[in-house]
């Protein structure tokens, strides 16, 4: 990235992207969708 | 500081180690002010300069660098780079994992966890703006779970870019870990929606009316190669 290309050698990989690669993408869905079934259950039981 | 600028000789004729210090403490007063994108620089330098063996200096100069980075380039320090320095592996490794995975209730913990510590060093407050990142990672996660629309013949397929904000509101509370019974406020979450739409680090809109947040085609979450 432009970040590390600033950094002269040897510093290079001191900084890593704020955000997870997307390998752990099907158990987040998984769960999001648990979760909404919730959430329409308890819209219609109110 | 800077108004004696011109009177002191060039910072070349004096000892690395004075630079070193003299670009620690701007870095340091630039951060306090909250010009982070100078204290970057001058951090930057002196971590470049200062010794490889003064490990107490290096550590200094990155529990400034490391939340100053977070929010200039929204990334984190690698193991790598905090592999030498324990005590800053155990203030900064839990917040940047939670940071990394989108997890609400862990950031909260961690900063809490370290708060006297963090407020000590006075990197409390910026730190706590690291929040904004693990939600954008969230929501970033929600974005990707949707999925891609049905591809029209022959175009590579699109994501999939209006999402209900009830997926959103799902995603917080289980980034929040809120238990069955406490609602999510939809006014609430449209709020998150909207500050982090403010603070560029998601492109998008709400549709207020349809309960539809409609994501941009190009760059949803930018920088984050979706």
């Amino acid at each position: 990235t432009e970040e590390e290309s600033k950094v002269p050698g040897g510093n290079a990989h001191l900084w890593e992207e704020s955000w997870d690669d997307d390998d752990q993408n099907e158990d987040f869905s998984k769960q999001l969708r648990e979760e909404l079934k919730k959430v329409e259950a308890a819209k219609s039981s109110s | 500081l800077q108004a004696s600028g011109d009177d002191i000789p060039p910072l070349k004729l004096f000892p690395k180690s004075h630079v070193v210090t003299f670009k620690y403490y701007r870095g340091v007063i630039a951060f306090l002010e909250e010009s982070y994108t100078e204290a970057e620089e001058y951090l930057t330098e002196a971590w470049r300069l200062c010794h490889r063996d003064a490990q107490n200096n290096r550590e200094l100069i990155l529990s400034y660098l490391i939340p100053c980075h977070l929010l200039t380039t929204h990334t984190l320090p690698t193991t790598n780079l905090l592999a030498p320095y324990p005590r800053l592996e155990a203030l900064f490794r839990p917040l940047c994992s939670c940071i990394k995975r989108g997890d609400l209730s862990g950031f909260d913990a961690a900063l809490s966890a370290g708060e006297h510590e963090f407020v000590k060093r006075r990197i409390y407050l910026t730190l706590e703006r690291g929040r904004d990142i693990a939600l954008r990672n969230l929501f970033r996660l929600v974005f990707l779970a949707g999925g891609f629309e049905e591809a029209k013949d022959g175009q590579a397929p699109i994501r999939r870019t209006r999402v209900p904000v009830a997926e959103f509101a799902a995603a917080i509370r289980l980034g929040s870990k809120i238990d069955g019974a406490a609602r999510v406020d939809i006014d609430e979450v449209e709020c998150f929606l909207a500050n982090l739409i403010y603070k560029n680090l998601m492109k998008g809109y709400i549709a207020r009316d349809r309960g539809v947040v409609v994501l941009s085609k190009g760059g949803a979450f930018p920088g984050t190669g979706v």
